[in-house]
C-alpha cells in the first residue's frame, strides 16, 4: 500500500470510524444491482431432512416458484449416533430407535413430497445413513439450489437461532442455499 | 517576551506540530497542551469560561444529537433515492442534482455526515451507468466543502467565526450562500470540462437506466414512518428559527440546543445512545484548542502578531486579500479547524485599527474552500476517497489535486473578487 492510501485509510477510520459500515448495511437492504435481480435458473433441488427439521410450510411458497424443478428429499440418519447406541445399548435398543425414526422420516419425507408434486415438482425420496453435515455438503455440489431447515442436525435455541450443522453447510457449500 | 508569553507561544506551536504529524490523536494533542496551559497557570483556572467557547461547543453538540436522531429514521437514505429518480438516467443530471443537494444538505449538516450518506448512492448510481465514477466523487467533495460555506452552521470554521464575530445566520447567508451559488456553478462546469468524455451514455442506456432507479422505493428505506415525520419537522423549525434567532436576541445554540431537546422528547428515542453517538472527540479537540488560543490572548501574543501585521497592512482590502489566501492555502494543508481558531482572535485585535467584518467572511471563505485543494485538505474529501478505495476506486494524490488546486483557486478567486466588490469597491 503507498504512502498516500495508508494514510487515507488511517484518516479515514479515524475520522468515519464503523459509521461508514453501518450506512452501507443499510444501503445494501434494498439497493440491488439489476444482474442481482435476476433469479438464479434453478432445474433441480436438494432438501435434507431429519429428525429436528422444523415446520417446512412456510419454504413451500418459495418452492412453488421453481415449478417443473427435480427435487431430492433425503432423510438423513446420523450412522455414528447409530453406533454409538449400538455398541452401548445393543443391537436391539438401537434397532427400536432405527425403527422409530425410519416412521418418523417416512411421515415427514410423505408430507412435504405431496406438497411439492401439488406445485408440478418432480419429487423422489430416500433415506440414507451418513455425517449430516458432510453429506449434505458432498450431495449439494449436484444441484442448483439446497433448501434447508434451521435446525437441521440439532435443536436451536434463541441465542443460537441456527444449527452447527447448518452453519458449517452454508459456509462450505457454493450454490444458493434458502435456510428455512 | 515574559514567560508566560513564552509558554504560550511554546504550547501552541508544540501542539499544532502533533495535529500536522498526526502522530497522536489531534483530541489528544489539544488536551494536552491545554493540560499544560492551565496547570501552568498560564491561564487561571477562574478565567476558562471566557475562552471555551460555548457557542460553538453547544451549537456542535445539539446538532450532532439532531442528524444522530433523524439518521436513524432513513431520511437521508429516503433523499438520496429522490435524488436519483430525479436525474432519470441521465449522467450529466445526476452530476448536477448530487452536487446541488451535496451543497444544500451540507449547509445544514456537517460535511463528513452528508458524504457518508450519499456516496453509497452515487456509487450505485454510476455502476448502473456504467460511467467513471471519479468525477462524480470529486463533484461530490467539491460540493459539499461549498455547501458548507454558505450557512452559519455549514462547517465548524463558519460555526467558531459567527460564535466568536456575533454574526447571525442570515449575515452569514446573504454573504456567503451567493459565493457558495457561483463557486457551485464554476465547480459543475469545471468537472463537466474536465470529465466532458466520460459523462455520457445512449438514449437507451439511459432509459434502462431510469427504469432500473424508477425500481427503487424510497417510502422503503423509511425506517420509522413517525420518527421521519418529527425529524423534517424539527429540522425544518430549526432552520426556520436560525432566519430570525438575532431578532428573537437567543444565539444559534440556544436554537440549535432547543431544538435537539424538542426531538429528544418528542420521538422518545432512548437518550443515551443518542448522546454516545456525539463525536466527543471533536467536541474536545474544539475545547483544547479554545484553551490554547486562549493562553496567546491572555499573555498579549495575538495581540502583539496583529500589531506587527498592522505595520505591513495598511487597510481593509490588503487584510481580505491575505487572510483569504493565508487560510485558503493553509487549509489546504492543514486542518482548517486550528487554523481558524488561531486566525479569529488576530481579526478580532486587528479591529482596533480597521474594519474588520470583511475579514470574517474572507476567513470563512479561506478556510472552508481552501480544503478542497489537496485530497487531504478536508475531512470530507478523505472520506470519500476512502470509500472510493473500499470500493476498488483508485483516486490518486495526483488526479485530485490537478482539479482540486484549479477548483480552490477559481472558487477562492471568485469568492474573494465578490467580497471586494461588496466591501471594498472597484
Amino acid at each position: 500500500m503507498s504512502i498516500f492510501r495508508s494514510l487515507i485509510d488511517r484518516k479515514f477510520r479515524s475520522i468515519a470510524g464503523d459509521r461508514y459500515d453501518e450506512i452501507v448495511k443499510r444501503y445494501r437492504e434494498f439497493l440491488l444491482l439489476p444482474e442481482e435481480f435476476v433469479l438464479p435458473e434453478v432445474e433441480s433441488i436438494l432438501i435434507p431432512l431429519d429428525r429436528f427439521s422444523g415446520d417446512f410450510h412456510g419454504v413451500l411458497d418459495v418452492l412453488e416458484a421453481y415449478r417443473g424443478a427435480k427435487v431430492r428429499l433425503v432423510y438423513l440418519l446420523d450412522a455414528q449416533t447409530f453406533r454409538l447406541i449400538e455398541e452401548t445399548l445393543g443391537e436391539e435398543e438401537a434397532q427400536k430407535l432405527l425403527q422409530v425414526e425410519r416412521e418418523r422420516g417416512k411421515r415427514l419425507v410423505e408430507a412435504l413430497k405431496e406438497s411439492l408434486e401439488g406445485f408440478g415438482l418432480e419429487v423422489q425420496a430416500e433415506e440414507r445413513f451418513g455425517d449430516k453435515g458432510d453429506d449434505v455438503i458432498e450431495m449439494a455440489s449436484e444441484y442448483d439450489l439446497l433448501v434447508i431447515s434451521r435446525s437441521f442436525g440439532s435443536e436451536v435455541t434463541k441465542t443460537s437461532p441456527i444449527s452447527p450443522v447448518v452453519l458449517k453447510v452454508v459456509q462450505h457449500v457454493l450454490v444458493p442455499v434458502i435456510v428455512y | 517576551m515574559n514567560t508566560a508569553a513564552a509558554l504560550s507561544i511554546g504550547v501552541f506551536l508544540f501542539t499544532y506540530a502533533l495535529i500536522i504529524s498526526e502522530r497522536v490523536h489531534r483530541t489528544v494533542a489539544a488536551l494536552f497542551g491545554a493540560a499544560v496551559i492551565v496547570a501552568l497557570k498560564v491561564v487561571p483556572w477562574e478565567r476558562l469560561p471566557e475562552y471555551l467557547d460555548l457557542g460553538t461547543l453547544l451549537l456542535l453538540i445539539s446538532m450532532m444529537i439532531i442528524v444522530n436522531i433523524a439518521k436513524e429514521s432513513g431520511l437521508f437514505e429516503y433523499l438520496a433515492i429522490k435524488t436519483a429518480k430525479l436525474a432519470k438516467g441521465s449522467p450529466m443530471r445526476v452530476l448536477i442534482l448530487f452536487s446541488v443537494v451535496t451543497a444544500v444538505v451540507s449547509s445544514v449538516l456537517d460535511n463528513v455526515t452528508t458524504v457518508l450518506l450519499l456516496t453509497p448512492m452515487l456509487l450505485y448510481i454510476t455502476r448502473l451507468m456504467g460511467v467513471n465514477p471519479v468525477p462524480y466523487l470529486l463533484a461530490e467533495i467539491f460540493a459539499s466543502n461549498i455547501g458548507g460555506t454558505a450557512t452559519l452552521i455549514g462547517d465548524p470554521p463558519n460555526i467558531m467565526i459567527a460564535s466568536a464575530a456575533k454574526l447571525s445566520f442570515l449575515e452569514f447567508l446573504s454573504n456567503m450562500g451567493p459565493i457558495a451559488a457561483v463557486d457551485l456553478v464554476l465547480t459543475v462546469g469545471i468537472i463537466y470540462l474536465a470529465y466532458r468524455g466520460s459523462i455520457t451514455v445512449s438514449e437507451g442506456e439511459r432509459r434502462g437506466i431510469e427504469a432500473a432507479i424508477e425500481n427503487l422505493d424510497e417510502n422503503e428505506v423509511i425506517r420509522d414512518r413517525e420518527l421521519f415525520r418529527k425529524s423534517v419537522a424539527v429540522i425544518l423549525g430549526v432552520i426556520a428559527f436560525f432566519f430570525i434567532h438575532d431578532r428573537l436576541e437567543l444565539p444559534p445554540a440556544v436554537v440549535a440546543m432547543a431544538g435537539a431537546s424538542v426531538l429528544l422528547i418528542w420521538s422518545g428515542v432512548e437518550p443515551t445512545e443518542v448522546l454516545e453517538k456525539v463525536e466527543w472527540t471533536a467536541i474536545f479537540f474544539f475545547a483544547g484548542l479554545f484553551i490554547i488560543v486562549g493562553a496567546l490572548v491572555e499573555t498579549g501574543v495575538i495581540d502583539g502578531v496583529a500589531q506587527w501585521l498592522l505595520g505591513y497592512v495598511s487597510d481593509t482590502g490588503q487584510a481580505l486579500v491575505i487572510v483569504t489566501w493565508f487560510s485558503a492555502v493553509a487549509s489546504a494543508i492543514v486542518d482548517n479547524i486550528p487554523l481558524t481558531a488561531a486566525m479569529i482572535p488576530l481579526i478580532k485585535a486587528m479591529g482596533s485599527s480597521m474594519n474588520v467584518y470583511p475579514l470574517w467572511w474572507a476567513l470563512s471563505l479561506g478556510a472552508c474552500l481552501g480544503g478542497n485543494g489537496t485530497a487531504i485538505g478536508a475531512s470530507a474529501n478523505v472520506v470519500v476517497i476512502g470509500i472510493a478505495d473500499r470500493e476498488g476506486i483508485r483516486i490518486t494524490f495526483l488526479d485530485f489535486l490537478k482539479v482540486g488546486a484549479v477548483i480552490m483557486v477559481l472558487t477562492v478567486a471568485a469568492g474573494m473578487g465578490i467580497l471586494w466588490l461588496r466591501y471594498v469597491g472597484v
